[in-house]
């Protein structure tokens, strides 16, 4: 399937273009999404296609497109200069660069927490730039946030900050209940629902942040400096963890200056520097 | 789903309030006193109104006849007036009853005014109500052109004064009431702002999940309704009690008429109850905007 569909894409793109991610398949073929998952993946994609009002399964191959992006703060900071990047689905990106750089710009623009000065940014071919206020929530459903500090609610236990997830987007509770422990277990956290933020270590809390992130079935999650707050121990568990995400189908993109860790997992890597994309290094080669 | 939600909606808005307790007392006790100072204000300005209503429609034209006219056209007259433009009633008062008048208002019994005067000097006449009473000097200048009226006597001068001071007061009960309730906007917007701060994470991480504006906007248009009506109906029992006993008080001493009767009253108070929950929403409107623009 992953073949036929890069062909399908080079056939709409340029074919010089050639994404990575593919060459990393064809190189060292990754596991089988078990069949559940690939289902419920493709569930998952219809319906955000729909939500997003594109039609035909082709335009969704492409996840991510930056054109010419710049984003200046209203502050006169120049966040990013001239990006253009494109991520394809099922990739595992690295966003590396020192503070300042333009990361946690980056993955504002792709929450659409933050709209680009120049530029357009495409999301499932789709232009977040121009899109309408009323339809950013739904395009917001389709993508999980993971953050540096977690931003778990102190007041509500695991289940209720993992839930808080799918309530507030209107869900029904029989799906709730049942979709929650699946997510609980997925992140190793069973046994340790009724606890509060307070009484777990950070890579617990960290986890519980994934599994909110999870629990509505993203295509894209985004991680701002996942492991900054955690020990190297406990960082490799949650990268462990984000792997596994993204072999079952998840598209990630991680923000990040751990670059041991980063060269450890032999991923894609976009290197940026002042705002600009200094380079953009093919899995292995960083 | 609808009714899911606002079982949702309301069970937030409750566990907000209990777990911010001090902060939805202040906003209560806020909305209380905004609403307490506004009735006050409201009650006051309809008393006051109510009075000047009262002075104003006091006010009417004495048209004095010519006394060589005859029963026709003193009949005829009449007719003139109430084709008038803004005349409400016409009274015909003959100089025998105007001589009746005259002899209580002197008030002495065991004079006789008749007897000392051995013709009635007075003159017929007529007196004529205003629909405006503010249109008075107008009318009766229209009147005293009438062919048969001798002189027309309204009050002058005093009356132009009477309507400008009530005028004034009016302009002034208004410009009051406006500011009153534009204080309790702001300190109710002030008030949640707060409770709003102390979960703009959550507001926060629920944008960015992609709730919808208006499922985050419900819980605290519920908390700002109830704890604006909470103040409201604290604001107008008080109202109420206070008021209740002043008309009591009122009615022995028979000083001044008091604006009472069940349904105005009772209108006041909802309409004051309505306007403590409006105070709510609208507060909360103005603060939780800015947050929602993530």
């Amino acid at each position: 399937m992953c073949r036929t569909t890069s062909k399908k894409w080079f056939f709409f793109f340029d074919g010089d273009d050639v994404s990575p991610s593919a060459r990393d398949r064809k190189a060292k073929p990754e596991r089988q999404p078990d069949r559940d998952e690939r289902e419920v993946f493709l569930k998952r994609k219809s319906e955000m296609a729909s939500a997003l009002g594109v039609s035909g399964r082709w335009r969704l191959y492409m996840l991510v497109q930056f054109y010419n992006v710049s984003k200046i703060y209203p502050n006169g900071v120049k966040a990013l200069d001239d990006i253009s990047l494109k991520i394809d689905r099922g990739e595992f990106i690295f966003l590396v660069g020192q503070s300042g750089a333009g990361k946690s710009t980056i993955t504002k623009l792709l929450i659409r927490e933050e709209i680009p000065t120049r530029g357009q940014i495409f999301i499932a071919s789709r232009s977040i730039v121009r899109m309408k206020r009323s339809q950013v929530p739904k395009m917001r459903r389709s993508m999980g946030m993971v953050f540096q500090d977690f931003k778990l609610l102190e007041n509500k236990t695991v289940f209720e900050n993992i839930s808080f997830a799918m309530e507030v987007i209107g869900a029904p509770d029989k799906e709730i209940v049942k979709r929650v422990p699946e997510v609980i277990q997925m992140v190793g956290l069973k046994g340790k629902e009724d606890r509060f933020p307070g009484e777990l270590s950070g890579g617990e809390q960290q986890r519980v942040g994934i599994a909110r992130a999870l629990i509505n079935r993203p295509l894209l999650l985004i991680a701002d400096e996942p492991t900054g707050n955690l020990d190297q121990k406990t960082s490799e568990g949650i990268m462990e963890l984000l792997f596994d995400i993204n072999r079952k189908g998840t598209t990630v993109v991680m923000a990040t200056h751990a670059l041991d860790l980063v060269r450890a997992a032999r991923k894609r890597v976009l290197v940026l520097e002042k705002g600009r994309l200094a380079s953009d290094n093919p899995p292995g080669e960083f | 789903m609808y009714i899911k939600n606002m079982k949702y909606f309301f069970k937030q808005a409750f566990r907000s309030m209990s777990r911010n307790r001090l902060l939805s007392l202040a906003t209560v006790s806020t909305v209380t006193v905004c609403i307490l100072i506004l009735g006050m204000a409201l009650l006051i300005i309809l008393n006051t109104s109510g009075f000047m209503a009262r002075l104003e429609s006091d006010v009417e034209i004495v048209a004095y006849l010519n006394k060589d006219l005859t029963t026709s056209q003193i009949s005829d007259l009449r007719y003139q007036i109430q084709a008038l433009n803004g005349v409400q009633s016409v009274q015909f008062v003959s100089r025998d009853q105007a001589l009746q008048e005259l002899q209580k208002s002197v008030g002495a019994k065991d004079y006789n005014l008749g007897t000392t005067l051995d013709k009635n000097p007075l003159p017929n006449s007529y007196e004529v109500k205003a629909l405006d009473p503010h249109n008075v000097p107008n009318l009766a200048a229209s009147i005293k052109q009438l062919y048969g009226v001798d002189k027309v006597n309204y009050g002058q001068g005093v009356v132009e004064r009477l309507f400008k001071i009530t005028r004034w007061i009016r302009t002034v009960s208004i410009v009051l009431i406006i500011l009153l309730a534009l204080g309790a906007i702001f300190l109710i917007a002030t008030t949640i702002r707060l409770a709003v701060y102390a979960r703009r994470k959550e507001v926060y991480l629920m944008k960015l999940i992609g709730a919808a504006d208006w499922f985050i906007r419900w819980p605290f248009f519920l908390e700002g309704i109830l704890l604006g009506s909470a103040g409201g109906l604290i604001a107008l029992l008080l109202l109420a009690a206070g008021y209740s006993s002043i008309i009591g008080q009122a009615k022995t001493l028979l000083f001044l008429p008091l604006f009472t009767g069940t349904i105005p009253l009772l209108t006041l108070y909802g309409g004051l109850l309505i306007t403590g929950a409006l105070l709510g929403m609208l507060g909360t409107l103005i603060s939780l905007n800015r947050f929602l623009d993530v």
